[in-house]
């Protein structure tokens, strides 16, 4: 062979596995995802369902990617749409520098002008994005509205900064400055009051590794490869099926046919049953995100509504912590997570993820199951079965109330049973009820319940403010009402704190404050678990999503 | 015939407004927002508020109806045809319809054809049957189907001829597979979806069908015109075929009109197992959603389908007994 050939063979092999990724990875084929409900629209300025927000990522593009160092606890960003970035030196100021070699699927350039025109829409109120809320942090003008000629600057097509209202934690900047931008040569011809009704929503024109190749509504969304897309490489996949299968069994049946290669949010009996069955489905799971807890009203929530949301007065049950405490004791939580979540569920202690390292309370242990010292606690404060009936009552009121949760949510059906029934073992009367999901979400709103099992996914960066906050109208996940002025001030002074490494310690003496006063009884962190087929490899749940780095995904064929 | 289908479409007109109004009030006054969709923790604390703004919920009931009816400027409202834009979906609430309906139409036409196929020859089978150990077993077995809850009788066609056999999806109206085939390719893979969903729309209801076939017939076959006609050495085919038959399926015709409404509420169930994307799922969804406009319009096209299912069943009868004909 001549020795020019050979050279240019080797020459090649290098390029093509520099421009590829790993060359020994298969490429081409199909995922098929099921999905429990259609996306409502395609554009990241409006969407709001999770289906949605699925679809989303494999569409549009985010300057850089996050992963998870879960040694620390900690975020880390590789460069993704922007090639890197740094700071200003008092803080205030995060410049990104994007690759210039960037295109929407039509072909127009994607440059930091779309970035900005995108803040602009989402700050606009008459485009009415839910998402204003991230971009509480950038300038503001005089009447405090998000000020984005003064805080977004693009000096040039590639380089757009960001300026926030004062220097904090460098990642919360970084974070706070994700979200999906849109291009403006599209957006820029349509009113922005009629944003939300266009079209370009059901045929929307992205930038990242995938197309919209077809959309049937409420039956499948086909995305295709985008060959233009080569950030951090081309998707070794060409298709991507998103399937509307809105019944969970039929989901799990699909997966179990082959129908679907990835089903989550499966229930730990399915992913039991799939795994004995199914050799060819393994689990993935993400843990430590979402947690249940069952909720006590700190407040008397009638005397609350019924003076306009002014007077705050002690619930005449749940108003004194030591009798939260001794509730908390008489649940038997390990029986609780071995009885439906088995391996798939860890006790919870308070709202801060342990995979936070950084900022969980690792000294903290939950309150052990102990009926008899629950008995003891509930008599000092005074509930005891003085009238004999096998209740405990004080003052002539017996110790009784109701428990609600949402329908169609078996774990919480079961926390809920399982709590009445370890209650009544100590002699307090629980009365259960079961709400269809929105009508639960308006009750909790309006605090109207004593009590409730309810459960949130938590925030990465650690925000408690919300959960937390003294303002019960400005903090509308403080669904129990906890009212604390320490607490409030911690949660501002790890707010201003520049390193992660000086609001940990203050984040762990609020779990402590937390711990003690039992505003909820923290149930348990239950897995978000994935099944997939398989024939995909390549797949990263983790602590972000089911769904992180899918360019890295690879199948064998159908 | 004119002036009495004026005078019931006039009655048709007058139910299914008051249907709409009715279902309007009670939407609004169900407890749950809409705005509740909206719900995150990373949200802007306003957004709630906003977004009731958006959608004119903050407005008194009765500015929310008279806007919604057309009576009120802009006028862009239901005596307009204006159903307006769905609150989760973004689009005009006719376009959702548009884009569900046929496929509802497909499920149930189909049922509904094998409903009446399947149960009628069954019931002329154990009319002739009747008393036998055959007709016995037929008879408690139909019974049996007719009261399987549609979402079990569902899940255990899934389980046995999906899972197991591999006969048929379990799910959709198309698999991935066939996304480039041929035109035949498509309408085959259609119906190996469709089998499954009909089977459960269909034989309990074609049970229901056989007892009422079988009652009717053995109904005639007793009755004197037909001995008359075997008395007069009329050939028994001849009598079933000519006299017989036509006198037991009237009632049918009742049962027919019937039938269409029931399969479409049947479907809802149905529809949401196999993620067949048709009207059932769509009410479904925009109830869970409070998704209003989209709550209206489903119950408009299920208003009109019962009515006007009622109103054929009529006029067949009218057409097929003289002795009800229609003025």
């Amino acid at each position: 062979m001549p020795r020019w050939i050979a050279i240019l063979a080797v020459l090649l092999t290098i390029s093509w596995t520099f421009s590829c990724g790993q060359p020994d990875v298969p490429r081409g084929g199909t995922v098929v995802v099921a999905l429990p409900a259609d996306a409502d629209l395609l554009n990241p300025l409006l969407w709001s369902t999770s289906s949605t927000g699925t679809v989303l990522q494999f569409l549009f593009p985010d300057l850089t990617n996050p992963s998870f160092d879960t040694a620390t606890g900690q975020i880390a960003y590789s460069p993704h749409a922007a090639a890197s970035w740094e700071w200003s030196e008092d803080g205030t100021a995060l410049t990104y520098h994007l690759r210039s070699d960037l295109r929407w699927s039509d072909g127009h350039p994607m440059t930091a002008n779309d970035i900005k025109f995108s803040y602009e829409l989402y700050s606009d109120p008459a485009v009415g994005s839910v998402r204003r809320g991230s971009l509480a942090y950038l300038l503001k003008t005089a009447d405090g509205k998000p000020d984005i000629e003064r805080a977004i600057l693009v000096p040039d097509d590639s380089t757009i900064t960001f300026r926030f209202t004062h220097a904090y934690e460098k990642n919360q900047q970084l974070n706070h400055t994700q979200l999906n931008f849109i291009p403006k040569h599209v957006f820029e011809k349509i009113p922005r009051g009629q944003i939300r009704t266009s079209d370009i929503n059901f045929h929307p024109v992205g930038g990242h590794h995938f197309v919209l190749g077809g959309w049937v509504r409420k039956q499948e969304i086909v995305l295709e490869r985008n060959p233009d897309w080569g950030v951090p490489h081309s998707a070794y996949i060409d298709k991507i099926v998103f399937r509307v299968i809105p019944d969970m069994t039929t989901r799990v049946i699909e997966l179990k046919t082959g129908g679907v290669d990835i089903v989550e949010g499966l229930s730990p009996e399915d992913a039991r049953s799939l795994l004995q069955s199914r050799p060819n489905v393994r689990m993935e799971r993400q843990s430590f995100r979402r947690f249940d807890y069952l909720g006590w009203s700190l407040i008397d929530q009638n005397v609350y509504r019924k003076s306009g949301k002014k007077t705050v007065r002690p619930h005449t049950l749940f108003g004194d912590r030591r009798v939260r405490r001794a509730l908390t004791m008489a649940i038997h939580r390990e029986e609780l997570i071995e009885g439906w979540l088995g391996e798939y569920g860890q006790a919870c202690i308070g709202p801060v993820s342990p995979a936070l390292k950084w900022a969980y309370n690792d000294t903290l242990r939950p309150i052990p199951y102990d009926p008899d010292g629950a008995r003891r606690l509930l008599d000092e404060c005074g509930w005891s079965d003085h009238n004999g009936d096998g209740f405990l009552d004080k003052d002539g009121r017996k110790f009784e109330f109701t428990i609600v949760t949402n329908t169609a949510n078996p774990r919480r059906e079961f926390a809920v049973q399982k709590i009445q029934s370890d209650l009544r073992k100590i002699g307090i009367q629980c009365e259960t009820q079961f709400l269809e999901s929105n009508q639960f979400s308006a009750g909790l709103r309006e605090k109207s319940f004593d009590a409730f099992v309810a459960g949130l996914s938590t925030n990465l960066y650690v925000d408690l403010k919300p959960q937390l906050g003294s303002d019960l109208q400005k903090n509308v996940f403080n669904y129990y009402s906890y009212q604390n002025p320490v607490v409030d001030s911690l949660i501002e002074a790890a707010s201003s704190k520049l390193d992660l490494s000086e609001a940990g310690p203050i984040f762990r003496q609020i779990q402590a404050i937390v711990h003690e006063d039992q505003p909820a009884m923290y149930l348990f962190w239950f897995d978000n678990i994935v099944g997939v087929n398989n024939r995909v490899q390549g797949t990263s749940v983790d602590i972000f999503s089911a769904y992180h780095n899918f360019w890295n995904w690879h199948v064998r064929p159908r | 015939m004119v002036r009495y289908l004026l005078k019931r479409a006039f009655h048709a007109a007058f139910l299914i407004a008051s249907l709409l109004v009715l279902t309007f009030f009670v939407t609004r006054l169900a407890p749950g927002d809409p705005s509740m969709l909206y719900l995150d923790p990373g949200m802007d604390p306003d957004a709630v508020a906003q977004t009731r703004e958006r959608l004119g919920l903050d407005d008194p009931l009765w500015t929310q109806f008279v806007r919604w009816a057309g009576i009120w400027p802009p006028f862009e409202g239901l005596l307009q045809g204006e159903l307006g834009v769905s609150f989760s979906k973004h689009q005009a609430v006719t376009t959702v319809l548009a884009e569900s309906i046929p496929n509802t139409l497909l499920l149930a036409g189909c049922a509904l054809v094998l409903d009446f196929g399947l149960g009628v020859a069954l019931g002329i089978f154990l009319a002739f049957r009747n008393g036998r150990a055959l007709e016995q077993m037929l008879t408690v077995s139909s019974l049996v189907l007719y009261s399987l809850p549609s979402f079990w009788f569902a899940l255990m066609l899934i389980l046995f001829f999906s899972l197991w056999l591999g006969w048929f999806p379990a799910s959709q109206m198309f698999s991935v597979e066939t996304a480039d085939a041929s035109f035949g390719g498509r309408a085959w893979d259609l119906v190996r979806h469709l089998i499954l969903p009909v089977c459960v729309l269909a034989l309990p209801a074609a049970g229901a069908t056989a007892r009422y076939t079988r009652n009717s017939l053995l109904d005639v076959l007793r009755q004197d015109y037909v001995k008359a006609a075997m008395a007069r050495g009329l050939s028994g085919r001849r009598v079933f075929l000519r006299h017989a038959l036509p006198n037991a399926v009237l009632p049918l015709i009742t049962l027919f009109g019937m039938s269409f409404p029931f399969l479409l509420s049947g479907s809802v169930i149905v529809e949401t197992v196999f993620a067949w994307p048709g009207m059932g799922r769509t009410g479904i969804d925009a109830i869970y959603a409070r998704d209003y406009p989209v709550v209206i319009g489903v119950t408009l096209v299920g208003g009109v389908m019962v009515v006007a299912g009622n109103l054929i069943a009529d006029i067949l009868y009218g057409s097929a007994d003289p002795r009800v004909r229609v003025p």
